[in-house]
């Protein structure tokens, strides 16, 4: 059969979520064109970009399955961001290759610490990364109680823009994201995450090692968040203890709206990329419609339920349900 | 056999594949295995027999590393093994197809063949062995293959089956445990698994074989290893011990004749339910079925051949392509429509898998019973539960149910938490209760004792449907069986032509006379 058509049928969300974000670009590029212009592109793009990665942060604990909801990525942005600014830059370690590292290692640790909990503790995830949440953020308060602002040369070089303008440069996180991604698929830890995700106890008795499975999906997710970090101090291109929890729950959202089922087990990367995007544009729509902004969130909600009742309702139709007894 | 294919090599009889000496676990005070103790040879066949809670399911979990023994010794070719995890057990060879059927759902069904097995990363050349070596395997097993891009979610339950043992068989076991892995299979299905077993078996592998069915045991087997409350009580070679001989061993008592059919019963020609030019499959002939008032009535067939549909269009969970169902009570004949509607004039419907459509696992035993009947208990808007209790207590004697009723049921085993699910219904006072294939995974005692209730049932003027995958259960319990094939209805055999001959020969068609002259 058609590896494209069966990718389908398995993410029937998927088609979904990008019809939603074509609709969307293009209702935006209409209403206000200047928003994709040689000028404002890069900035458009340095705008998404933390909610994308962060989004992408949600995707390998939602795919692994025991409801693995990552509470903790949004303040992790924050930290990340904080510890940067706040305690790197500070004390003249500031240097991208040596503050983007320890960016990314933070990221990963904390993913390894929420995963080991889940994992070898046997705790649920939306628990333990609620701790997390907590920890995380009261530690960006404690590391840094205001705001700082100034960030490092790397920072503003990563906001700019090539070929006259038409190419952010901030794309480059989300590059080197998806081909983090890409490498996990090639090596199978992806598979082995999406088949704990969908019977962990059929993958426990093949010999697969869950809980490292489990805590490697956490940790990249943290590795993730991590990039996502130095994707806000590029956005912000200064240190603040706040801003990074704002993320927490877009970040869920857009796996959602992106076709992955929040149960695990299944999904793509693509989707939640785009479900965030969808997320950005509809806040860009209502501006540029000047619709006061405490109604964005009634706005994201409804478009969200909206999006996972049409998902719920199209698995349904297109996926049959064997149930027991049946006949092929 | 072996010996004979392989003169110039150390006779491999010689070491045993697998060596088990007083195996022990206890759970808190439970002690579900006191003395495991078995070996296999290479190129044998070896059958572990016992009922429920005898601790076969212990004795599997010790040797493919899901629990570690308290006491005991492990020997795998010689060498001493103590398994942390199923993935030791794995790499020493032993390979465990468990009773359930553990698939990932949603990934295709290449995945999961592979689970496990190798190296995860993916890239063309590796792709395309492994879907040739799954591809050689799956039409070792099925006569033929499937889709392997498919998620495993679309394949039927047999069909799941089929993938759990080819991921077993494409490990390349050194011992194959095969706990209860044929259940779901049909007849021609199993012969070719039997005859690839055989086939690995000829090439030096070993097997250890748990099942319920005599017939498979008694064909399949070389030895037979019966286990009676946690303890190896004795060993049997083939053509040693009939099967009643067997039964006796593992129950450690008298059960006479296994295969003798029940007293014919006068029943009055009244009808219970009806189905009137039915069609189950596009282009097959109608059919007429009259289900008598007070029957046992059997519905059997190779699993797909249409069985199931007639059992869940009684219940109105099903709509044939064409005809019509009717239900007839005392105040005249009701169209069945749905479900709820049937329900609520006393034709119930019992699951064949109860893990996922007949029970609540977390829940205890007696909110499982009380569940759709707990209405009864209330009174002035209060749950009185005292009544429950009362009525449970009535009800678990009618199916012999011991356990307390506070634990949970996802505890118990298969067999009672069959009779927890067979109380529940009994508690509604059924009119007609349909069974889906009611005893499967169930200990041969409890079968009986379950038989046994049907049986007062239908003494009692309830209507039993039964469809079941199972020879002698047929010849055992039923009034009368019709046999389904292809979607359509092969034989009708009633009285003493309900013979296990009879009823195989229709599963493929063939009309009983000939078969059996």
């Amino acid at each position: 059969m058609n590896s494209a058509l069966i990718q389908l049928r398995r993410n029937p969300g998927l088609p979904l979520v990008v019809a939603l974000a074509v609709v969307l670009l293009i209702v935006n590029v209409v209403l206000s064109p200047v928003m994709l212009s040689a000028g404002q592109l890069p900035n458009t793009v340095t705008l998404v970009v933390p909610t994308v990665l962060a989004t992408m942060a949600s995707v390998p604990s939602v795919m692994s399955g025991r409801g693995g909801l990552d509470l903790s990525v949004g303040p992790l942005l924050g930290v990340v961001n904080v510890i940067v600014i706040g305690d790197l830059y500070a004390h003249g370690l500031g240097a991208a290759p040596v503050a983007i590292p320890i960016a990314l290692l933070i990221g990963i640790a904390m993913g390894a610490v929420n995963g080991a909990l889940v994992a070898y503790g046997r705790l649920q995830p939306i628990v333990v990364t609620l701790g997390g949440y907590l920890v995380l953020s009261g530690l960006a308060l404690v590391l840094m109680p205001t705001a700082v602002g100034d960030a490092p040369g790397w920072a503003g070089w990563l906001a700019g823009a090539w070929l006259s303008g038409y190419l952010p440069r901030s794309v480059i996180l989300v590059v080197v994201a998806l081909l983090v991604w890409w490498g996990l698929r090639r090596e199978g830890a992806l598979g082995l995450i999406l088949s704990v995700g969908s019977e962990d106890r059929a993958a426990y008795t093949s010999g697969v090692r869950i809980r490292r499975v489990l805590v490697l999906a956490y940790a990249v997710g943290g590795l993730f968040a991590g990039i996502a970090g130095i994707a806000l101090t590029v956005l912000i291109q200064s240190g603040d203890p706040l801003d990074g929890t704002q993320y927490t729950l877009p970040a869920i959202a857009g796996v959602a709206l992106g076709g992955n089922p929040l149960t695990g087990g299944r999904g793509t990367i693509v989707g939640p990329i785009l479900g965030a995007v969808s997320l950005f544009l509809i806040q860009t729509l209502l501006s540029t419609l000047n619709v006061s902004s405490l109604w964005i969130q009634v706005v994201y909600g409804l478009v969200l339920l909206g999006a996972i009742c049409t998902n719920a309702t199209l698995t349904r139709r297109l996926t049959r349900p064997v149930p027991s007894g049946a006949v092929a | 056999m072996t010996a004979a294919t392989a003169p110039t090599t150390v006779p491999r009889s010689e070491q045993p594949v697998l060596v088990a000496e007083g195996l022990a676990k206890s759970f808190g005070q439970t002690r579900a295995l006191t003395d495991g103790s078995l070996d296999v040879r290479p190129g044998e066949v070896v059958a572990l027999l016992g009922e429920n809670g005898s601790g076969k399911s212990t004795m599997v979990k010790l040797l493919s590393g899901v629990y570690r023994p308290d006491h005991g010794l492990l020997r795998v070719d010689g060498r001493d093994v103590r398994f942390a995890s199923p993935r030791e057990a794995l790499s020493a060879g032993i390979v465990t197809i468990f009773q359930e059927i553990l698939v990932g759902r949603d990934r295709s069904v290449l995945d999961n063949l592979w689970l496990g097995n190798g190296s995860p990363r993916r890239s063309r050349q590796l792709d395309r062995e492994r879907r040739d070596r799954a591809a050689e395997v799956w039409t070792a097993l099925a006569g033929e293959s499937v889709d392997f891009d498919v998620p495993v979610s679309e394949l039927s339950l047999m069909q799941q089956q089929i993938c759990v043992v080819a991921r077993a068989l494409l490990r390349e076991p050194r011992l194959l445990v095969l706990d209860e892995s044929t259940s779901t299979l049909d007849v021609s299905l199993r012969d070719r698994l039997f005859a690839e077993l055989r086939r690995r078996c000829d090439q030096g592998m070993g097997a250890l074989f748990i099942s319920h069915r005599m017939d498979e045991v008694m064909t399949l087997a070389d030895r037979y290893v019966a286990l009676r409350t946690g303890a190896v009580v004795g060993t049997r070679r083939r053509g040693d011990a009939t099967s009643d001989e067997l039964l006796q061993l593992i129950s450690g008592a008298d059960i006479h004749g296994v295969r003798s059919r029940p007293e014919p019963r006068a029943i009055v020609d009244e009808a219970a339910m009806t189905a009137e030019s039915v069609v189950l499959r596009a282009g097959r002939r109608a059919f007429d079925v009259k289900v008598r008032r007070g029957e046992i009535l059997g519905l059997a067939g190779l699993e797909g051949h249409g069985q199931d549909e007639l059992l869940r269009s009684f219940a109105g969970l099903h709509t044939p392509v064409e005809g019509r169902v009717h239900h007839h009570t005392a105040a005249g004949v009701q169209p069945v429509r749905d479900y709820r509607s049937t329900v609520a004039r006393g034709v119930v419907y019992v699951p064949r898998d109860r893990k996922v459509e007949g029970m609540a696992d977390v829940l205890s035993i007696i909110d499982n019973y009380s569940m759709p009947t707990l209405k009864e208990d209330a009174s002035l808007g209060l749950l009185r539960r005292r009544r429950t209790w009362r009525r449970f207590r009535e009800d678990a004697t009618t199916v012999n149910f011991v356990p307390g009723r506070q634990d949970s049921i996802g505890r118990l085993s298969g067999g009672n938490q069959q009779k927890v699910i067979v109380a529940r219904w009994l508690a509604s006072r059924p009119d007609v209760i349909l069974l889906n294939d009611p005893t499967r995974g169930v200990d041969l005692k409890t079968k009986h004792e379950l038989y046994d209730v049907f049986r007062s049932l239908a003494e009692r003027g309830t209507t039993v449907v039964v469809l079941s995958s199972e020879v002698d259960e047929l010849v055992h319990l039923v009034d009368r069986v019709l046999v389904f094939h292809d979607g359509g209805l092969s034989a009708e055999l009633a009285g003493d032509d309900v013979t296990p001959d009879g009823i195989v020969a229709a599963y493929f068609g063939n009309a009983h006379k000939e078969a059996t002259a």
